[in-house]
């Protein structure tokens, strides 16, 4: 057991990729440096289509049709999640931070938006259609959530030369950071009341803007590790295993929590509370909100990152095989995330171009298709553009999010 | 190259920015409630002004007074400042230790026509002032012996340095509150006078000096504010005529429509809380009604008709008013041919005589602590009574609130009610700007229906009823300008018979809306 958990202990030691498009083993990396630029982009959800997404990201008008299309689809759970990870690496071979000449030294910054939702049907039912037509009904809003972090993230690590396994620490910079939860929530509506059950928690940084708010500060660990061994026929594989975002962010002190527990019916003004009232009497102004019973109180609070797992099967450049099968796995620690597996091809017609095509199912979305495209130059510079989610880049109606992603390394 | 081609897909990839050209729009409908209530008369009118009648259905009641005046300026102690001069009337005068000079005198108070003999002070301070020159220690009292407060009669004591060439002076205020204070003078015959005495003695405890005729001492004290609560003495002879208008601007709010009442029974009394002997007479009584044009001038028994107000009886604490009714029916009068045409302006002629007869009380009128005349009225006005579109009009000033993100488009506004009044009613709400010009309207697609009423067991049988008010987009933009919002109510009784109001009305209502708004974000 303990040799278990000692190999799993270094196995989990070396990391190499940021989040990227699907990634290609190149070679080793025993001198000189390399500079990885990612951009990571997607959004997605398992129930709201890009006619509906769009709106929000484009503006215009959510017509009846669209709302009517997304509701005929929505499900028990309604999910919906973005990241965007703009990154750069710097891999440094000459230097060997912890004096192993097998180890060298890198640096990263990344800027990181992270995005997780869930709306029950009937939350979302209320906010586009209303409670007109659902009178003498209940609207259950349990366990939806929504939730957005952005932070950034400097690390310094070493890596191994000959795998670019790699491990990194870095202190992690809170911008901002929006959470709330429901749990059992319910409004039910009648003629002449409404009956509001919220329970539920959230939190609030204090500041929207700067960009780089610096509202909290923590700390996270990237752990790579590409696992290379042989099948029986003498082929060479490597596994890729990844733990990414280990790590919390401790908000300042004025951070605003938010917590409610409350059941309110509201019947409207009673009109004597208005008439034969003395003129000094106090005037009662009716703010609905404050009959919810929200408690508000600043103070600071710890939040963990999303922290990500993945493992898969990538291509190697060198193969000569033309042909190679890529599949894995990636989960998001979030309620609102499923299991994500993906399994599809590598093709690499030439040495210095490569294209893969690659179905998936889960995370956010429900089934998508991706691409991408590999193109090197003199083994010193490499170009990488594709996305997961084809469909939803070219379809309003069938497309459930987006995704481009972006990679361009350099060797010096 | 390298160099060139890591720059450039560095700012590619930073630049990655969405631009959001237009607001993102939804539009949601809310079922919601507004208002709701269980009305009964008691809601409508005071409890107090409410009673069932001997009939067994409701009567609105009036019990209080109308008009009324107190004496209490007329007879109020004017301020007054007094100042005597003493001095010996010898070249010169050795004072020892014990010597002691006294001077009585009286000081008469100018209060026109008016004779007081006697009163107790309610508020007001006396302040004394006084000097002196002698050459040695002096001392000089000031008291009023008819003037009797809680510790005595009053008085002020001011020692005083030796002065000579400096004059030294003292001063003192006190609070005269229920002081009782004579004002018959020394000799007890007199009015409007006050008994003063004046004594000046040495404050040495051995030395003896010498004063001139020169040396003139002062003895001044000034009256503040000084109001009686009690006074009694002859106040004078006074006329009050006049002819005012009144207006009775809750009925100019009537625009439309008449009614028909069944009776009204009413007793004006008129309270004398003074032991004085007043006369009055109601020479008018007329009311107008601008909107129609018709006057009604209100016949009763007692107009043009000199009444004498006998004197209050009792004392000082047990006084009675005297109280002369005046009887207005239906039966005596044509008051309701004078509310029926609805007044919104009322012309009133009256004269009120104090003391007509002069002082045949021989000085002994009396005003007592807080006494009054008083018109006191006491009104019943059953509720039996017809209205054919009895029409009511009120404007209210609105400030529209900003809805920000949230924008309405289109509302219906439903009034579910069941309604236990035999009347009737229809609402119009007009929309106004700052100029008063109509912008908009709003009217239901029915009015409210009155209940069924049984004019032999004088109930009511509640109507049950829903009216929809819609508001449309444009109805919704001139909302935004409104100004000010008018309402029309046109009331009409069930039936063609007068109505009763039981004790058992009500008017239950739920006022609700279905609202389509446009959300923006």
């Amino acid at each position: 057991m303990k040799k278990v958990f000692i190999t799993l202990t270094l196995a989990l030691s070396f990391t190499a990729y940021s989040q990227e498009l699907t990634p290609v083993y190149e070679d080793s990396l025993t001198e000189g440096s390399l500079t990885r630029v990612s951009s990571f982009n997607y959004y997605s959800s398992n129930a709201f289509n890009n006619a509906l997404l769009d709106k929000f990201l484009f503006g215009g008008a959510i017509t009846t049709d669209i709302k009517d299309q997304v509701t005929n689809g929505l499900k028990r759970v309604n999910s919906f999640g973005a990241e965007a990870e703009q990154s750069i690496e710097h891999y440094n071979a000459s230097i060997n931070p912890i004096g192993n000449p097998k180890f060298g030294f890198m640096a990263s910054f990344s800027d990181n938006h992270f995005v997780s939702a869930n709306l029950s049907s009937d939350l979302f039912h209320t906010i586009f259609y209303g409670n007109a037509d659902r009178i003498e009904d209940t609207l259950d809003f349990s366990f939806s959530h929504v939730q957005y972090m952005h932070f950034q993230k400097i690390g310094f690590g070493v890596f191994d030369k000959n795998t670019l396994s790699s491990i990194r620490i870095n202190y992690v910079s809170g911008s901002k950071q929006t959470q709330a939860r429901l749990s059992n929530s319910y409004m039910y509506s009648a003629d002449d009341s409404i009956a509001v059950m919220l329970q539920g928690a959230g939190f609030r940084t204090d500041l929207t803007s700067p960009y780089f708010a610096m509202q909290g500060h923590g700390f996270a660990i990237d752990l790579n590790y590409n696992f290379m061994f042989e099948t029986k026929k003498g082929n060479s594989q490597i596994i890729n295993l990844k733990i990414s975002n280990l790590g919390l962010i401790a908000w300042n002190n004025q951070t605003n929590n938010f917590s409610i527990d409350s059941l309110s019916n509201y019947t409207g003004f009673d009109i004597k509370d208005f008439i034969n009232q003395p003129e000094d009497a106090p005037s009662k102004e009716y703010n609905f909100i404050d009959t919810l019973g929200l408690h508000q109180e600043k103070g600071s609070i710890v939040s963990t990152l999303p922290i990500e797992f993945a493992i898969q099967k990538m291509p190697m450049r060198n193969c000569d095989k033309k042909l190679q099968a890529i599949l894995g796995f990636k989960a998001i620690l979030t309620s609102d995330y499923f299991p994500y597996l993906f399994g599809g091809v590598y093709y690499a017609p030439t040495d210095n171009f490569s294209a893969s095509t690659r179905l998936s199912y889960g995370g956010f979305g429900g089934l998508q298709w991706g691409i991408d495209a590999n193109f090197w130059v003199k083994d010193k510079v490499y170009i990488g553009l594709g996305t997961f989610d084809m469909i939803g880049n070219i379809s309003k109606k069938y497309g459930f999010g987006r995704s481009i992603n972006l990679s361009a390394h350099f060797k010096f | 190259m390298y160099k060139k081609l890591f720059i450039s897909i560095i700012a590619v990839s930073v630049v990655f920015v969405s631009c959001k050209k237009e607001a993102t729009t939804w539009s949601t409908n809310w079922a919601a409630p507004i208002a709701h209530g269980h009305l009964t008369i008691n809601d409508m009118v005071e409890e107090d002004h409410v009673e069932t009648n001997s009939e067994g259905y409701l009567s609105l009641v009036i019990h209080e007074p109308v008009f009324e005046f107190s004496l209490d300026t007329l007879i109020q102690l004017p301020d007054t400042t007094v100042v005597e001069k003493t001095a010996i009337g010898i070249p010169s005068l050795d004072i020892s230790p014990a010597y002691i000079q006294p001077t009585m005198y009286n000081q008469v108070l100018n209060l026109g026509t008016i004779e007081l003999k006697e009163v107790i002070i309610g508020s007001g301070f006396i302040e004394t002032r006084l000097t002196s020159v002698w050459p040695g220690r002096a001392q000089v009292a000031l008291i009023i012996p008819e003037a009797i407060g809680p510790l005595g009669s009053f008085g002020s004591v001011h020692f005083f340095e030796a002065g000579h060439i400096t004059e030294t002076e003292s001063s003192e205020l006190t609070d005269m509150t229920d002081f009782n204070m004579n004002l018959t003078g020394d000799d007890g015959l007199s009015v409007n006078t006050i008994g003063i005495t004046a004594i000046v003695q040495s404050n040495e405890e051995t030395e003896t000096y010498t004063i001139t005729s020169s040396d003139t001492n002062t003895i001044g004290f000034s009256f503040i504010d000084m109001v009686p609560k009690y006074a009694r003495g002859y106040f004078g002879q006074y006329t009050f005529s006049d002819t005012t208008t009144v207006s009775l601007s809750q009925l100019n709010r009537i625009v439309a429509g008449s009614i028909d009442i069944d009776s009204i029974d009413m007793k004006i009394t008129v309270k004398n809380g003074f032991n004085l002997v007043a006369q009055s007479k109601i020479s008018l009584f007329e009311g107008t009604n601008t909107r129609t044009g018709t006057t009604v001038d209100l016949d009763f028994p007692a107009k043009n008709t000199t009444m004498n107000i006998d004197p209050a009886s009792g004392g000082l604490y047990d006084y009675v008013p005297s109280e002369y009714p005046l009887e207005i029916n239906n039966v005596n009068s044509n008051i309701t041919d004078f509310i029926e045409n609805l007044p919104n302006s009322a012309k009133v002629g009256y004269k009120m005589d104090i003391n007509p007869f002069g002082n045949i009380s021989a000085g002994n009128d009396e005003f007592f602590p807080n006494s009054k005349m008083e018109l006191f009225l006491d009104g019943e006005f059953p509720l039996s009574f017809g209205a054919n579109e009895l029409t009511i009009v009120d404007t209210f000033d609105i400030d529209w609130v900003d809805t920000g993100e949230i924008t309405p488009e289109e509302a219906e506004v439903i009034l579910d009610y069941s309604n236990g009044f035999p009347i009737g009613a229809i609402a119009t709400f007009y929309l106004l700007d700052a100029s008063n010009n109509v912008l908009d309207s709003i009217v239901g697609n029915s009015g409210i229906l009155s209940g069924s009423f049984d004019a032999g067991t004088y109930e009511t049988v509640p109507k049950d009823g829903s009216i929809s008010f819609p508001i449309t987009a444009a109805t919704f933009e001139n909302l935004e300008k409104m100004k000010r919002l008018k309402l029309y109510v046109s009331f009409s009784t069930d039936g063609t018979e007068n109505i009763k109001i039981s004790p058992e009305t009500f008017f239950d209502f739920n006022l609700r809306s279905n609202l389509q708004i446009s959300v923006s974000l």
